[in-house]
């Protein structure tokens, strides 16, 4: 598994695996979209939708809550007596435009989207920021701590780390 | 997920009670691993989500550990292997504290495609809490270095 012999073939054959394995949760994961339902409404009536990926908030009205999504923008209506609004005790009315948000919503004929559930998160972008400046850190730290030498990755023998158990790796 | 200052604090924390040594490095990369392989796919291009939810889970996290330790030295292949692929699991278990309004996670893909979702905090909730996790891994961090401090000088008076 890990010896030099056949190395080249198993980063092919692993490469060649990861994207089977893309491929296959793509086929197997597929959620429907509101195009399709609108191509077969009556099949699709009472379905839920709910992966709207990278959703945003547009505007939040009275009647409906308007939506980006990879297929454009969307508009859902709000049924009558609508509260399953999350985190718990938030409200539509805290909704802001740019907000992200984790939506589900029913198909209904002829062909509009009824709000189901929704979950503001407006803390996202900062997840997303904050995560990049982890990231360089940790790429500063696997630079200081690890260097290309002869064709391979090997640990710096002065990297950070080595007093305290130097024979780990 | 949480964001991966909460993911690094976890390997962190991890790390101050194994120890790992300079392995450390691999151990962090591990645990922000599954992220760091699918996130940037779907954000940027949202219709990925389905493609990159497969990777996002152990088999495909083993793949990619072995794919990276294939690219160390021989002898350093192993533990490189088994550091990127426990901090991965420790990712998986951070994870699992997670609630979502539909779905989780896919923990036995390709060999199912059951969504496990067992958590009780909502994904952005770990965000809010940066400033309570940054404090205890500043005070362990300072705690650690006095103690090491402090071995370090009745080493020298011995």
């Amino acid at each position: 598994m890990f010896s030099d012999r056949h190395r080249t073939i198993k980063i092919l054959g692993i490469l060649a695996l990861l994207l089977l394995l893309g491929w296959y949760s793509d086929r197997e994961n597929r959620f429907l979209t509101f195009a399709e339902c609108l191509e077969d409404p009556v099949r699709f009536a009472g379905e839920t939708l709910d992966t709207f990926p990278e959703a945003r908030v547009l505007a939040v009205t009275g009647s409906y809550v308007r939506i980006s999504s990879p297929d454009g923008p969307m508009e859902l209506r709000i049924p009558e007596d609508f509260d399953r609004v999350y985190p718990e005790g938030a409200e539509l009315s805290d909704l802001n435009p740019g907000d992200s948000l984790e939506v589900a919503a029913v198909f209904r004929l002829p062909g509009y989207l009824e709000l189901k559930m929704i979950r503001g998160a407006p803390l996202r972008r900062y997840k997303i920021l904050f995560s990049i400046v982890t990231v360089g850190g940790l790429g500063f730290f696997l630079f200081r701590s690890i260097r290309w030498k002869g064709g391979f990755l090997e640990f710096r023998p002065d990297g950070p780390g080595v007093s305290e158990r130097p024979d780990n790796c | 997920m949480p964001d991966l200052v909460t993911h690094f604090a976890g390997a962190y924390l991890v790390n101050r009670v194994w120890k790992i040594g300079r392995g450390a490095v691999i151990f962090y990369l591990g645990a922000m691993l599954p992220d760091l392989i699918t996130r940037p796919l779907h954000i940027l291009y949202p219709r990925l989500l389905p493609a990159t939810l497969g990777l996002h889970s152990p088999a495909g996290v083993f793949l990619a550990c072995w794919l990276i330790s294939l690219f160390f030295r021989s002898d350093q292949r192993r533990p490189v292997f088994w550091l990127l692929f426990s901090g991965s699991l420790l990712h998986f278990l951070m994870d699992a504290a997670q609630k979502h309004l539909s779905g989780g996670y896919l923990w036995l893909f390709p060999f199912s495609s059951r969504r496990i979702s067992v958590g009780f905090i909502w994904p952005e909730d770990s965000t809010r809490f940066l400033p309570v996790t940054l404090l205890i891994v500043l005070l362990v961090f300072a705690v650690s270095r006095w103690r090491e401090r402090r071995r370090t000088d009745d080493g020298g008076t011995i």
